[in-house]
């Protein structure tokens, strides 16, 4: 690991206006989709981002995908901005940073053979003469545990699992850095889930990748991630390095959280934490720590002061007044 | 798998190839006159004789002749306008739905004016102005079309853009043409394809329209639409006059559509294997 | 669990040979084929398999809710109460159908009407089992609401489907479901679309119901969790056959088919050592030409020459348990 992280998150907002009218429209309100985050990735390490639907995670990997622009704050990849690039650097970014979604059945056009979706990056960026790009494709399809021979067939032809494969071999192809991960494996059967996550592994480990891993299944980040951050309503709860946080589970939302998780083991007692309603709107989220509303440990504090990050152990950072001397 | 609509393709490929060897295979000309022979019924009837297979009009000029050179007028006409009006309305589509907001709101706004505008007049005035014509009739008819084709295309589009595939296009680093190129155009050529199909027959019935109501191509050059209207005088005397080129539109016109609900099934490649 | 004590030996679905297969222009698809199991008074019995595995078409063969073209129950016997169900009429089904067997979907969205308010639907489904006056089904619905633990239900029943969040549509489908008080549930991954906190709160309401009417519930899921949470037997399906029956203990400890113990190894687990994870190589047969032999041969480590020749009979493995495998043939 070296000095400087590969990937900054900075202070990071985006508040998306919700509006009324056409013509002269009136802004309701903003809704605090990403509200003040900010996290590092080290080159080589997967950072898991956890959380459930509505927290933030998604709209956090689409800001460091260059998708949106955020409202606030700034994102560096080796300390250079990469919102507002232009023209060759702007080419340069996307060659580093990659993506694999979830869904493996929009992820791939219908009307593309694998070979050309794989090749896509390549095209776009001038990386070689067309024999070079269609060895680098058969080489990308070896890679992700299909036959060469595959690039000519459309992508109807293909399981979800094999999609998914094909999917991360087009975000491989230009040597990126780092690779967004949302959900890569959730919408995947059980059996093909496994192979997924060893496929990722190994491709890391020889490639000296970096994911950010989105997820919303614990057992997934705990097998995938070096670190882990906790989010709820649009903040970051709880970050910790992967171990320390399935060890010593700080934050209650977290603890809700994993107490949730239905283990495939039977006769666990049946103790587990249940969260009363459902997470706030991002619109109006609630004063102070946002979780207060459904916090089992809730004091007065909490509902007018808002818990700060602070670290309770080494690496190990936690936004909650149980932890903070008043 | 539908079978192949054969009795379609047939009837699309017997009027297509009439309409290219015209001046081969029809027996008289379309425009000399034979006024003895006026209103002649077609063969099978009293009165007919099997030099007029179809019978004549009120000039003596054979319906055959004229109806194999009014394909021809017909078929030019549907294609320059589906290939103008189409083309303009899929640009317009894909153009407003993938690049969305102020783009967006301008296009939709002339799309929405568009379908205000009272076509037929203005194809009147056009014809009073630019004269008579095809190009009056191809212009007149692709204003009538582009609005359509831009709002079903759009709309196409804007269903597209939340597909995966078109975020990943612009990770991997695609320009916004190039991912409309690319990922949006070949995925919405299928709903193009069937529109255009499905519009062939109403641009041939507004070719017909205009014709009848003389905006159209001028007389004598035989349109289907242009020997309908030389036929509504006489429709109780001699009806196969009108009656002969409206057939031959209705089963152009119900071929294109049998054969484009055909081909929408079979370009679309998760289709082709059920 | 030990719900409604004594009469848990009772059977109250009894599924024998079920067939159902899709006829499609370009073959048969043998979407279940073969599948046998019972429902006891009172139990949860889980239905586990991956996507395609046929889990969710034995659940619509039961309901009697096959798509139109192509979908036939082509043999089997489905004894509800010892009825045949499948040689019912239309209008006989109907009857049944809500009361004594009744369904959940994964997409609330679907099992909703967006047009008509949750008050509306309630009623229609408390009116058809009991009618009575209007104030009277009123004061149910909202009680129907409040059992399923909606807060303000006064207020929820007035508002539309689309003014809800997913889990609450999914707890106002079960208390539709509920009001008509049927003996047997069949609830098709009703938690898969759900955040875990959220289904959490849902599955511990299902058990609650369950416990307080002692209707019996077949659970179609294909997360092992669920069904160690839920569950008092489990009944693997792989490739449109039961391949694994028994407690939810015993299969979890000792699962004796070869898929089972694949399955089982290749969840990733909240504790324990951090390796590479148990895989299994290969996909799923086709299910529109599978062969005279076990299914899962192909994928098997343990595949031998017998089990490409015929499919294996079930095999008492344990109390209650049983496997369709070869090689745990008494030799």
């Amino acid at each position: 690991m070296s000095a400087e992280p590969l990937l900054t998150v900075e202070r990071l907002r985006k508040h998306y206006a919700v509006t009324k009218g056409i013509l002269f429209a009136r802004t309701l309100g903003h809704v605090k989709a990403v509200d003040d985050i900010s996290f590092t990735i080290a080159a080589g390490e997967t950072l898991g981002l956890v959380g459930e639907s509505g927290c933030g995670k998604t709209t956090t990997s689409k800001l460091i995908l260059n998708l949106e622009e955020p409202t606030d704050g700034r994102i560096l990849l080796e300390g250079k901005p990469i919102h507002g690039l232009k023209g060759e650097a702007l080419r340069e970014f996307r060659s580093q940073v990659q993506a694999v979604f979830q869904d493996p059945w929009s992820s791939l056009n219908p009307r593309m053979t694998i070979g050309r979706i794989i090749a896509e990056s390549l095209i776009v960026i001038g990386w070689g003469t067309p024999g070079k790009i269609e060895e680098r494709v058969r080489e990308l399809l070896r890679q992700v545990g299909l036959r060469p021979e595959q690039a000519t067939q459309y992508p109807h032809e293909f399981s979800g699992g094999q999609r998914q494969r094909i999917a991360l071999a087009s975000a491989l192809a230009s040597r990126p850095k780092l690779i967004v991960l949302d959900e890569p494996v959730s919408a995947l059967d059980v059996s093909i889930r496994a192979q997924m996550m060893n496929l990722l592994k190994d491709i890391q480990a020889r490639d000296k990748l970096a994911y950010l891993l989105v997820a919303h299944d614990l057992a997934t980040v705990r097998h995938m991630a070096d670190r882990t951050a906790v989010m709820y309503l649009g903040r970051i709860v709880e970050y910790a390095p992967t171990k320390t946080l399935f060890e010593d589970v700080r934050h209650p939302y977290t603890k809700a959280l994993f107490s949730a998780v239905l283990q495939a083991r039977p006769n666990q007692p049946e103790d587990e934490i249940v969260l009363p309603g459902e997470v706030p709107s991002p619109l109006n989220p609630p004063s102070g720590c946002r979780f207060h509303t459904r916090c089992p440990f809730v004091m007065a504090r909490c509902a007018v002061e808002e818990p700060r990050l602070r670290e309770v152990s080494p690496g190990h950072q936690v936004a909650c007044h149980l932890y903070q001397a008043a | 798998m539908r079978r192949i609509p054969w009795i379609p393709i047939t009837i699309i490929s017997v009027i297509v190839i009439m309409a290219a060897f015209a001046p081969l295979i029809a027996p008289y000309s379309p425009i000399d006159q034979t006024l003895p022979d006026k209103l002649l019924p077609p063969f099978w009837l009293e009165g007919g004789r099997g030099k007029y297979i179809l019978g004549t009009d009120p000039f003596g000029r054979d319906i055959l002749s004229r109806l194999i050179h009014g394909a021809r007028v017909s078929l030019i006409v549907a294609l320059l306008a589906l290939t103008a009006g189409g083309g303009v309305g899929l640009a317009i589509g894909i153009l407003a739905g993938y690049l969305g907001g102020p783009v967006d709101s301008v296009l939709m706004r002339l799309v929405d004016a568009a379908f205000t505008f009272p076509a037929i007049l203005f194809a009147l005035l056009l014809a009073v102005t630019m004269g008579q014509g095809m190009a009056t009739l191809v212009i007149a008819i692709s204003l009538l079309l582009w609005a359509s084709f831009a709002r079903i295309i759009r709309g196409e589009v804007l269903a597209l853009k939340q597909r995966d595939f078109v975020a990943l296009a612009k990770v991997r680093g695609c320009s916004a043409l190039r991912i409309m190129l690319t990922h949006i155009l070949p995925n919405v050529l299928n709903t193009f394809m069937v529109l255009v199909t499905l519009n062939i027959g109403v641009v041939i019935i507004a070719e017909a329209a205009l014709s009848f109501l003389g905006a159209g191509i001028p007389p004598p050059t035989p349109t289907w639409g242009l020997m309908i209207s030389e036929g509504r005088g006489r429709i109780a005397d001699a009806w196969w006059v009108s009656l002969i080129p409206g057939i031959a539109i209705t089963l152009l016109v119900l071929s294109v559509n049998l054969f484009g609900d055909w081909l929408r099934d079979r370009l679309d490649p998760r289709l082709r294997q059920l | 669990m030990s719900a409604a004590g004594g009469v848990k030996d009772e059977t109250i679905l009894e599924v024998r040979d079920l067939r159902t297969h899709f006829f499609l222009r370009r073959g048969v698809v043998k979407a279940v084929d073969g599948v046998s199991f019972t429902l006891r008074r009172g139990e949860v019995l889980g239905l586990v398999g991956e996507s395609g595995c046929g889990k969710s078409v034995t659940a619509l063969s039961l309901m009697r809710l096959l798509p139109k073209g192509g979908a036939r129950a082509i043999g089997g016997e489905v004894l509800l109460d010892g009825t045949d169900i499948l040689t019912l009429g239309d209008s006989q089904m109907r009857e049944i159908r809500g009361r004594k067997i009744s369904m959940i979907l994964q997409d609330p969205q679907t099992s909703l009407n967006p047009v008509f308010t949750v008050g509306d639907q309630l009623r229609e489904s408390i009116f058809r089992r009991a009618g009575g006056r209007t104030a009277q089904i009123m004061r149910e619905a909202v009680a129907a609401l409040r059992r399923v633990d909606i807060a303000a239900p006064e207020q929820r029943i007035g508002q539309y489907p689309h003014q809800m969040s997913g889990g609450m549509k999914q707890r106002v489908v079960g208390a539709i479901v509920m009001s008509g008080e049927p003996e047997v549930l069949i609830a098709d991954e009703p938690t898969t679309a759900l955040d875990v906190t959220i289904q959490l709160q849902y599955l511990k309401l299902l058990q609650r119901l369950q416990r307080e009417t002692g209707m019996a519930i077949l659970f179609i899921t294909h997360d092992f969790g669920v069904v160690a949470r839920l569950c008092d037997r489990v009944a693997v399906m792989y490739a449109g056959r039961i391949v694994e029956c028994g407690p939810v203990q015993e299969v979890f400890e000792h699962p004796s088919h070869p898929y089972t113990q694949a399955l089982i190894a290749s969840v990733p687990a909240m504790t324990g050592p951090i390796g590479r994870l148990t895989t299994i190589e290969g996909q799923p047969p086709s299910l529109m030409d599978l062969s005279a032999g076990c299914r899962f041969e192909p994928r098997c480590r343990h595949a031998e020459a017998r089990c490409r020749e015929a499919y294996p009979p079930p095999v008492g493995v344990g109390p209650d348990h049983t496997a369709d495998c070869w090689r745990l043939q008494p030799a």
